[in-house]
């Protein structure tokens, strides 16, 4: 056996202390970014795809189907609002919605968040939001600010050519403060009452698509109808640019569907097969019943098949693991759905089949002189 | 299930005689609350821990029932919640400083009246142009009838102000740059 001498023993110590430097240097840097990269650039591009929704995808969808008059209107209203809540958000939005659970007090937030973070005042380079805690919180907060955005322009489609512009403007940052992120706190905050009873929503079903959606239910009722509604034709100003829009908010859904799993992982592949699969199944839903009622599949019908099957997998397409089964199921029930409506269209009802037509139902009205 | 049941969401606007110009109701409520409750059926543990009622193989069949039943609590509290609050922001704007335009500006189209832009020639646009056209013509006809000559083609801004300058100076034998240009 070899005996090592005093020199040689000092020599690898010496080395050994060298390579252990070098080891806590490593160590260092990786806590200092300990961020995945992978992760972190998937959500970047997510944001950006979620804005794209907004602008220009729902200024589009919504500017061609209004009319020509009021075209630009709708467009400025998306892309303002797109402003105001940016820096709402940045102000006080983001605080109220998902402001991080403070230990030491003891104070149950189960309504709302606090002001802790008024104006991000806390925003470090380094520091992860405890929802995900592998990517930034700059991230996180850029990516829900997205969310936030979008929410509003979909409230602002139910009533965006008959209100005021300033009124406007104010009604989505109110609106934004008292309702959107109360909804949010509730389901993704870990405070919040329904995320505590195990509310399963992935994407934003709850703040983002039923908050709008009754929002903009409600809102319509309170301001009410348009001048002519129902007795002029209601002419969109550009299908073409409807279809345009709708294509970007498709394309855009998969950073809003995908980016929701805060990580480039399976689940995130997971949902975004579950949101094509979802999306395209409901537009030949759409288009298939409209054949049905109308002899006519309308492209302004099918491109709004298709928006609802976003909506509609929005919650849930985290969740759903075999989307062959999911989609069995659901074209069963849509079979079963139509038969129900078609018994129901035969029996009670009395539907002009023109009648069935979404936003073409005046002119078809015009034509059977009903 | 979504495409048809949105179909009739949004066709309800007729029936029921509310006027949701976009269908956000129509598209994004009822597709809402289709797709939340769709997934207390449909969720499955092998992605998320908890499974819906169509996946649900323990004995009892609770676990599905109580996802579901969650998940209409959600629907529930979230549709009276936003209801409520709309319902008030929306009546106390109405009431403080107004949300709906005035009749006459629905009439004629909000781009001209609200942005004064059009994204081609309504009676707005019309007007606003024709208003305009007006407005420089008589500047022009004011310069010649002043006698000082300078009644030009009006080409940009600058020779606007040369008109008018010239018109307020008195002085109109002096020839300004755009003068030459004239057509």
């Amino acid at each position: 056996m070899q005996e090592l001498t005093n020199a040689e023993l000092t020599k690898l110590v010496h080395q050994l202390s060298e390579k252990l430097v070098i080891l806590e240097q490593k160590s260092r840097s990786l806590s200092r970014n300990e961020f995945d990269s992978g992760d972190v650039s998937w959500m970047l591009t997510s944001c950006a795809f979620v804005l794209m929704m907004t602008i220009p995808g729902l200024a589009l969808f919504y500017g061609g189907m209004s009319k020509t008059k009021n075209v630009l209107t709708t467009v400025m209203q998306s892309f303002s609002i797109a402003c105001v809540i940016t820096v709402v958000w940045m102000i006080c939005g983001y605080s109220l919605a998902f402001a991080p659970r403070r230990e030491e007090d003891n104070v149950n937030n189960w309504f709302i968040g606090d002001f802790s973070l008024f104006w991000l005042h806390e925003f470090k380079l380094d520091s992860s939001h405890q929802l995900a805690p592998n990517i930034p919180e700059s991230v996180f907060c850029l990516f829900q600010m997205t969310f936030a955005i979008i929410t509003p322009a979909l409230v602002c489609g139910s009533f965006a050519d008959r209100v005021k512009y300033g009124s406007c403007m104010l009604f989505v940052a109110v609106w934004h403060l008292l309702v959107y992120c109360p909804i949010a706190h509730w389901v993704w905050h870990p405070d919040g009452f329904l995320f505590k009873r195990n509310v399963l929503d992935y994407a934003g079903g709850f703040p983002i698509e039923i908050a709008s959606g009754v929002s903009g239910l409600v809102a319509t009722v309170v301001i009410g109808k348009g001048a002519k509604f129902g007795e002029e034709i209601h002419n969109p100003h550009s299908i073409l640019y409807t279809v345009t829009g709708a294509c970007l908010l498709w394309v855009g859904w998969f950073g809003f569907n995908g980016g929701s799993a805060y990580a480039s992982d399976s689940r995130a592949a997971m949902s975004l097969f579950a949101t094509q699969i979802c999306t395209a199944t409901a537009a030949l839903s759409w288009m298939i019943t409209e054949l049905w009622f109308r002899k006519q599949p309308s492209v302004l019908g099918t491109i709004n098949g298709a928006v609802a099957g976003l909506v509609s997998i929005t919650p849930a397409c985290g969740y759903v693991d075999n989307t062959g089964t999911a989609l069995r199921n659901a074209a069963l029930l849509s079979d079963l759905t139509k038969l129900l409506i078609l018994i129901l269209h035969r029996c009670f009802l009395h539907w002009p089949s023109g009648r069935a037509a979404m936003l073409l139902w005046s002119e078809s009205k015009a034509q059977t002189g009903l | 299930v979504a495409g048809p049941l949105c179909f009739f969401g949004a066709n309800l606007k007729h029936r029921l005689g509310y006027d949701d110009a976009l269908d956000a109701f129509g598209i994004h409520g009822v597709g809402g609350i289709v797709g939340t409750l769709c997934t207390g059926l449909f969720a499955s543990s092998a992605v998320c821990g908890s499974n819906g009622v169509f996946y649900d193989y323990s004995k009892s069949g609770n676990e599905g029932r109580r996802q579901f039943e969650v998940q209409l609590l959600g629907v529930v509290t979230c549709t009276i919640y936003s209801a409520l609050m709309t319902a008030l922001i929306t009546s106390a704007i109405d009431r403080s400083v107004g949300f709906r335009v005035s009749p006459e500006f629905e009439e004629k189209g909000l781009d001209g009246c609200i942005h004064g832009e059009t994204v081609e020639l309504t009676p707005v646009s019309l007007a606003l142009v024709t208003k305009k056209a007006v407005r420089r013509v008589s500047m022009l006809l004011g310069g010649s009838l002043d006698g000082s000559g300078h009644s030009s083609t009006v080409s940009s801004n600058g020779s606007f102000h040369n008109v008018m300058h010239s018109t307020h100076n008195k002085k109109g034998t002096e020839l300004s740059p755009e003068k030459s240009n004239r057509s």
